[in-house]
């Protein structure tokens, strides 16, 4: 869970690094962080991942519970700029889209990896086509 | 044992009740309390801890409580008496000095009403109107208030402002002294500069899992002790064990802490008395602690390692062998604190800034400050918590009770300290082992958790509300309860010897003015 | 070369690691830097060091000063140090502070104070690290161009 530094290396607990192709978009970091400096949206069909880098206190709470292990302890302890705006680091990963009608998910694509099944895979639609089915369903038996 | 005194006390046994190993929550009514505590402290002797106010309508029917925290060796009382919204609070602090300050707080920040005539904001003081309650559950920890205030705090005239720390490392906070010749008459601190809302933010946005982070940057210099007090609270509310791997990895962190804490005292005050070599020497002592820290947990100062429950990393024995060599190379740099005790500089301060005995109870002194004036008693000790109940170190005891004993007596604490970390360093289990136990929250549970900060006696009290969320959280920091001897120490001696007598209570204010006060000490 | 060291309420943490930084720096730099002041005292600084969220009780404190010595002051070059100083850190939206340098700086602005800053460099981390005050510090003092193009 924790970097842990080779031989002669210096053991630093930097700010998280964060691999925008292990990320899922779940925002399970962005909940758990204690300064509120990870924000995870989705705008149009990309997901963005926003980290305050300035307001971050290098808790690497977030690391402990991002279920995908996107995130890890950074080697990185500093990040020195001349301006706040340059202290943010900005990740887009695309959104997954529901394999039925083709509408935004608030997943990135990233989740197919971890879909182990054929099954798990055929369940995931959004929200909407979910409902719609279990509509038919319903309809269904009620006329039988 | 602790039934027999409080039978002794007249209190009721129906309203005790066991809430821990070493807990009890007694309730009392608003016409006893002021007798029991007289009975409790005055005259059996208890240490009193602190005092708070509780907005209870979020978890019970709209009422308040005020609660009180009384320890003694080996327990600790928790007395709650709750009153209506607009009842008058009751009071001890006419018969207690020690409780002045946590019951102005109470009435300040909860708007609690009182009989006594009361100067308008004492934690507050920025010209905010005084229907700004912040810790009513109505108040959102967000709400912007600068906009309201008005800064109309000013000095008085005829007092002058001393400064006791290092030109470089300085926190805003007046101390201010009047002096009629070359004795100092009377004495002000004007404190709450630092105030960051810490409790209300922790009882508000973050969750209970949060707040240690939180904890620890109450203070940069001692913050770890405060996270394992909190974390010890939850514990002790929510009836968790911590491992054993978990315990030993606490101790070792809190000892290279208090080490990190007294050698930068010690160096700060070599400086004011004009020693820079020493300063520089100790300095250089403390960059190994440093360094150490740095190895075990990633960090130099936010170890960030305390959860409720446990700890969050392990340590490997690549770390522990590295830090075994720090050790060594420090005992043998340690020796310049031999040179600094000896020093003519520092033999000047023996009868200067005395605290006699009594006074340190009366006043409710803790710490080195206390047991430099011969109080016996040392949280690790006395109620023990993390595994100090498995390692072996004594508890240095002076008398005089003067600024040279409360200096020595840190001196003879590093040496100490440093006899636990090798103890520690030198068990197994720190590499293996369970790290946390798992915990299910609840709702409207009591803990209280004590450690021994660096600076004394370090009070955390919790009650668990909803959501995972803590219902209220009280933080009593050892500075707290030490500025009250201020007065005590200072007045009569030459405002010369001001910053070298302040500086040797160790202040640390930020821990202090989480919440805080303005008031002639 | 006056220098001016604003401590607005932080833990300690970063103050603590600024001396060990300093103490580097004039070590490197082979000589001493001035005693700083600890509060507004002169119109024109060249350098100025800036820790802690920016409490209320600090921001009176530092109006006070700004009251005393007249409506404008020049700070030469600002160095933010730590979480809390730039964005506020765990307690960004408390009630009690302002929530860094930045806001900070708003809010003696529309209290209608005049706060020019040469240049502003943010160094994060909590708390800081003394190898980043130092490297800061030294290419601030000794070659500032150096310095602007080594950052982010
Ligand atoms: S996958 Fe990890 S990094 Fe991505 S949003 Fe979830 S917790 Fe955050
Ligand atoms: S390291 Fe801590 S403060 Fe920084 S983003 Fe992660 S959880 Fe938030």
């Amino acid at each position: 869970m924790y970097r842990q530094a080779s031989d002669g290396e210096k053991n630093m607990r930097g700010y998280p690094r964060h691999d925008p192709d292990k990320c899922i978009g779940c925002g399970a970091c962005s909940n758990v962080c204690p300064t509120d400096s990870i924000t995870v949206r989705v705008s149009g069909d990309r997901i963005e991942w926003i980290h305050n880098v300035a307001r971050c206190i290098r808790c690497c709470f977030c690391v402990d519970h991002c279920p995908t292990g996107a995130l890890s302890v950074g080697e990185e302890y500093s990040m020195i700029a001349d301006s706040i705006d340059k202290l943010y680091i900005l990740h887009t990963i695309d959104v997954e889209k529901c394999p039925k009608c083709g509408r935004t998910m608030t997943y990135s694509v990233n989740v197919e990896k971890h879909v182990a099944s054929r099954t798990e895979k055929a369940s995931m639609s959004c929200e909407r086509c979910k409902i719609e089915s279990l509509l038919r369903v319903v309809e269904k038996v009620r006329r039988v | 044992m602790v039934i027999k005194i409080l039978e002794e006390c007249e209190v009721d046994p129906q309203n005790v009740s066991k809430i821990g190993p070493d807990t009890f929550l007694i309730d009392l009514d608003k016409r006893q309390l002021r007798d029991v505590i007289k009975c409790l402290v005055l005259d059996k002797g208890l240490h009193f801890s602190t005092c708070l106010g509780v907005d209870y309508s979020g978890l019970r029917q709209g009422s308040m409580a005020l609660i009180y925290v009384v320890t003694r060796p080996s327990s600790k009382i928790i007395i709650r008496v709750t009153l209506n919204e607009n009842e008058s609070i009751p009071y001890v602090h006419d018969i207690l000095p020690a409780a002045e300050w946590c019951e102005l707080e109470a009435m300040d920040l909860l708007g609690l009403k009182t009989s006594l005539p009361v100067e308008d904001r004492f934690i507050l003081h920025w010209g905010l109107p005084s229907k700004v309650q912040p810790l009513r559950k109505e108040f959102k920890h967000n709400t912007r208030l600068s906009n309201m205030v008005s800064c109309r705090v000013s000095k008085p005239e005829d007092f002058v402002e001393v400064d006791p720390h290092h030109p470089f490392f300085y926190e805003h906070e007046d101390f201010l002294i009047k002096a009629i010749g070359n004795r100092i008459v009377d004495v002000l601190y004007i404190g709450s500069y630092i105030n960051r809302g810490i409790e209300k933010v922790g009882e508000s946005r973050l969750k209970m899992e949060q707040v240690p982070f939180i904890a620890e940057r109450i203070c940069g210099i001692c913050g770890f002790t405060h996270s394992t007090a909190y974390c010890q609270a939850v514990e002790s509310a929510l009836d968790i064990d911590v491992p054993e791997r978990a315990r030993f990895e606490r101790t070792l962190m809190l000892e290279l802490e208090r080490l990190e804490s007294h050698l930068l005292l010690l160096a700060l005050i070599a400086y004011s008395v004009g020693l820079r070599d020493i300063f520089l020497g100790l300095l250089r002592s403390r960059e190994i602690v440093m360094n150490a820290c740095d190895i075990l947990v990633g960090n130099r100062k936010m170890y960030g390692l305390n959860v409720i429950g446990g700890v969050r990393y392990g340590f490997e024995t690549r770390q522990i062998r590295d830090v075994k060599e720090l050790i060594k190379k420090l005992k043998t740099s340690l020796k310049i604190l031999d040179a600094l005790k000896e020093s003519q500089e520092l033999r000047k301060l023996k009868d200067v800034g005395v605290l006699p005995k009594e006074s340190a109870h009366k006043l409710g002194a803790v710490g080195p400050v206390a047991r430099a004036s011969g109080i016996d008693y040392d949280v690790r000790r006395d109620l023990p918590y993390a595994a100090y109940e498995e390692v072996d170190f004594d508890v240095p005891i002076m008398d005089q009770g003067d600024t040279y004993s409360r200096i020595v007596i840190r001196c003879e604490e590093v040496i100490q300290s440093v006899r636990i970390i090798e103890q520690v360093l030198n068990r197994d289990v720190l590499t293996k082992g369970d790290l946390r136990t798992e915990y299910y929250p609840a709702p409207g549970k009591i803990g209280v958790g004590m450690t021994e900060a660096p600076r004394g006696e370090n009070v955390h009290l919790v009650i668990t509300g909803h959501d995972s969320r803590l219902y209220r959280w009280k933080v009593r920091a050892p500075t707290y309860a030490n500025l009250a001897v201020l007065r005590a120490v200072l007045v009569g001696e030459s405002p010369r010897d001001a910053p070298v007598i302040i500086a040797s209570l160790d202040p640390c204010l930020s821990c202090t003015d989480r919440l805080v006060m303005v008031r002639r000490t | 070369m006056r220098m001016l060291y604003l401590n607005l309420g932080g833990c300690n943490g970063c103050d603590i690691e600024l001396l060990a930084g300093v103490v580097r720096a004039m070590e490197k730099l082979g000589r001493e830097l001035p005693h700083p002041d600890h509060s507004v005292k002169s119109e024109r600084y060249d350098l100025t060091l800036v820790t802690g969220p920016g409490t209320l009780g600090n921001l009176c404190r530092i109006i006070r000063d700004l009251e005393r010595i007249g409506k404008e002051v020049d700070l030469g070059h600002v160095v933010v140090l730590g979480s809390c100083a730039c964005g506020g850190g765990i307690w960004y939206d408390s009630y009690m502070v302002c929530g860094g340098w930045d806001l900070f700086l708003k809010e003696l602005s529309s209290r209608g104070f005049r706060i020019r800053c040469r240049s502003t460099i943010y160094v994060t981390g909590c708390p800081v690290r003394p190898e980043d005050v130092e490297k800061v510090l030294v290419q601030l003092l000794h070659n500032y161009p150096n310095l602007i193009s080594s950052l982010r």
